[in-house]
């Protein structure tokens, strides 16, 4: 599968496939503001892993769920390559979520009434309408059994999240994210709840995700440990990403090979 | 597609939607069973009425009648619309009686309505021969009397005949012999069933079924007093029982006593009149043209002329409007669903809440979440409204059967059959009522899931995600 490897040696960085400009986010609870983001700029290239770090109430998670449509900037622009996607009618970004974005949460957020295949299967549901279901059933059975197979629960199919391990759920639920092969996968915590080597596992299975599918991924997490296996590190302190105070970076930063092929994928859809 | 598959999961697993179901269910059936039942006797009373008063009716203003019923008919007869449309016509002379009789030594008076008429051209025009209680009189309506009620008559006790003893003078020449005065025959008459019953609340059988006591038999003989027509000076004559006359409906029951019309005629001095001429029609849809026409033909009569609609129109209105009433009281059965559906479905959303972000995170839509919670409320009012159909039809057509069981259960009669003299509880199912009656249910059921589904549509998805 992984051939055809290419040391990005050009020197021209690639273009990035998300970005942030200058966005600021402020909530409002009981009459009193927080300023949460103050101005943040932030781009993502394609195939890129990215870890954001930082204190509790930085505003990591509130710049993942803003570049994800999850919600609105007060002020600047989230960029999806060139185009401009925070200010899209609320369908089309039904529509970004549903086909080019994947979610993992800390808390798994798996859907209790469902089994695992049918969890997985849930962005598949929410595309089709009923008509449309019998003619795609069949097909994304097969996909989304073959995604639990690829994550190591192809025996745990059938069962409720209820029935499975914090490890397993997560699994599950990255199963999900995938389904709809997204280019740009938000990982907001996902190893927050797991033990260590339930920990593990989930970082090496977003790593070779981003490695042999060249998915683009965009993580939130605490653990200094697992940022550092990921391609770039950005620290988020106070609501700004500060580039004098950001930490020192994983190894191979900037010379991780891409897979032609997996730019395409990496790309599919996007715009 | 996610819509249908929640819906169907939530009402699976969502044990408190249960709830909301059997509530739908119960308010379904209970309007069911009450608008069967209410249909049932409506149709009984319509049915009885109509059937006793024929189609359509010429009748007197008062109780002097009208005069040459038989020039009247044969007009009717000679008219060709009215030939065309008209099946039968019977005269009646009508009036308020008393009826004296003695039963276990006890005088017994009560007042009656007295029906003079001739029973072949009454049970032409309808509702008289069918409630007949004698199965040999329906089919041959008469005022004869039978065996057994001649055999009563002959051993009726007779009042010892006068004996004079005339004293007598030798010389004197004997009296005359008594002038030829064979004993007076008294005439038949049919009686309201209740008026020579009443039933007995002590006498019960072990399935609680109750029984009526008779109070006179047929041969058993009965004083009828009234008035005659041009001097309102009181009349009487004996009668003997030939037959009861059972309609069920405890209003003619127990006032009407059927006469023969010549003899009424006579006793009333009313002899060629009567009150009334009740017409029976081929096809009851004509009724207004027929009543129009006769109107026409008997302009400067002394009738009126009338459908029976037209003559029971203020009852035949107090059962639309009792029925009415019933049903709108009875709906708030399931309004009061509609707010536990409010209440449960409110719960539902706040324990949803993060079910609704991961949807929202997944491209749900605000529509397709909303239309999670319509669905749902549609699917709680079709289970619930369809197993309330079929409890409701359930309970309908063993209602009797119920009703027995709960009157030896509770010991009450629930249904007291002296009141209504029925012997069974009349029920009439209306498939188009069942089917409004689930359409208002699911309707009620959509109506009040928009609230707890507007309000899951317009959660925001991040504040959903991190809902506690």
């Amino acid at each position: 599968m992984q051939t055809g490897y290419i040391e990005n040696t050009s020197g021209v960085a690639p273009p990035p496939i998300l970005r942030a400009e200058n966005v600021r986010k402020t909530y409002r609870r009981n009459g009193i503001a927080t300023e949460v983001l103050k101005g943040v700029d932030f781009a993502v290239t394609q195939g890129e892993f990215v870890s954001i770090v930082g204190a509790s109430g930085s505003g990591k998670s509130t710049l993942l769920h803003l570049m994800g449509t999850l919600d609105s900037p007060d002020a600047g622009s989230i960029w999806l390559a060139d185009r401009r996607i925070d200010n899209l009618p609320g369908r089309e970004r039904d529509k970004l979520r549903n086909g080019k974005f994947g979610f993992i949460f800390q808390f798994y957020h798996l859907l209790p009434e469902l089994t695992a295949v049918e969890n997985v299967l849930a962005p598949e549901l929410v595309a089709s309408s009923i008509w449309q279901w019998p003619g795609r059933k069949k097909a994304a059975f097969k996909r989304a059994e073959e995604l639990l197979e690829r994550v190591g629960l192809g025996h745990r199919k059938h069962h409720r999240p209820r029935e499975m391990s914090g490890g397993e759920m997560q699994r599950t639920a990255i199963a999900r994210a995938i389904m709809s092969r997204p280019g740009i996968l938000f990982a907001d915590e996902p190893t927050g709840n797991l033990d260590e080597t339930a920990g593990a596992e989930i970082m090496a299975l977003l790593r070779e995700l981003n490695r042999a599918d060249g998915l683009t991924v965009l993580m939130v997490t605490h653990n200094m440990e697992m940022a550092n296996t990921t391609d770039r590190i950005v620290r988020l302190a106070s609501g700004r990403i500060d580039p004098a105070r950001q930490p020192v970076q994983p190894a191979g930063y900037h010379s991780r090979p891409v897979e032609p092929r997996t730019m395409e994928y990496a790309w599919r859809g996007v715009g | 597609m996610y819509k249908l598959v929640l819906c169907w999961r939530y009402l699976k697993t969502r044990y408190l939607a249960l709830v909301c179901v059997i509530s739908v269910m119960l308010g379904v059936a209970t309007l069911i069973v009450v608008n069967s039942v209410m249909g049932g006797f409506s149709a009984k009373l319509r049915d009885r009425l109509h059937g006793l008063l024929s189609d359509v009716m010429i009748e007197a203003y008062d109780y002097d009648g009208f005069a040459d019923p038989a020039g009247k008919m044969e007009m009717i007869r000679k008219d060709p619309y009215l030939a065309s449309q008209v099946v039968a016509m019977a005269p009646t002379l009508e009036i308020f009686a008393m009826l004296q009789f003695s039963y276990r030594d006890m005088p017994i008076t009560k007042p009656v309505r007295l029906v003079g008429i001739d029973p072949a051209d009454r049970a032409k025009v309808g509702g008289f021969a069918e409630h007949l209680v004698d199965p040999a009189r329906k089919a041959n309506p008469n005022f004869d009397l039978d065996e057994a009620a001649k055999a009563r008559v002959a051993q009726a006790k007779k009042p010892e005949p006068l004996v004079f003893q005339p004293i007598l003078n030798a010389d004197e020449p004997p009296p005359p012999d008594p002038v030829d005065s064979r004993p007076h025959q008294p005439v038949s008459a049919i009686l309201g069933y209740a008026i020579a019953h009443f039933r007995d609340r002590e006498a019960r059988d072990e399935d609680g079924t109750l029984h009526d006591r008779r109070t006179l038999q047929p041969g058993d003989e009965v004083v009828l007093t009234t008035v005659s027509s041009a001097k309102m000076a009181p009349v009487f004559d004996r009668f003997v029982i030939a037959d009861y006359f059972k309609s069920e409906m405890s209003e003619y029951d127990s006032q009407y006593v059927f006469v023969p019309l010549d003899h009424l005629q006579k006793l009333r001095t009313m002899e060629g009149k009567v009150t009334s001429i009740q017409i029976r029609l081929k096809n009851f849809d004509e009724a207004p043209k027929v009543v129009a026409r006769l109107k026409e033909m008997f302009r400067r009569q002394p009738v009126e002329v009338q459908t029976w609609e037209d003559k029971q129109g203020n009852v035949l209105a107090a059962i639309r409007t009792e029925k009415g009433i019933l049903n709108i009281l009875l709906f708030m059965i399931i309004g009061v669903a509609g707010f536990g559906i409010l209440a449960i479905f409110s719960m539902i959303v706040g324990e949803k809440t993060r079910d609704i972000g991961i949807l929202k995170s997944l491209g749900a839509s605000n529509w397709g979440v909303m239309q999670i919670f319509l669905g749902y409320g549609l699917l709680l009012g079709v289970v619930g409204g369809g197993l309330g159909s079929l409890l409701g039809l359930a309970i309908t057509t063993n209602i009797n059967e119920i009703e027995h069981l709960l009157a030896r259960a509770t010991g009450q009669d629930i249904f007291p059959r002296d009141v209504y003299y029925f012997d069974r509880i009349p029920t009439d199912i209306q498939p188009l009522a069942v089917l409004l009656v689930n359409v208002g249910a699911v309707a009620i059921a959509v109506l009040f899931s928009i609230l707890p589904a507007l309000r899951a549509s317009m959660l925001h998805p991040v504040r959903a995600l991190r809902f506690e």
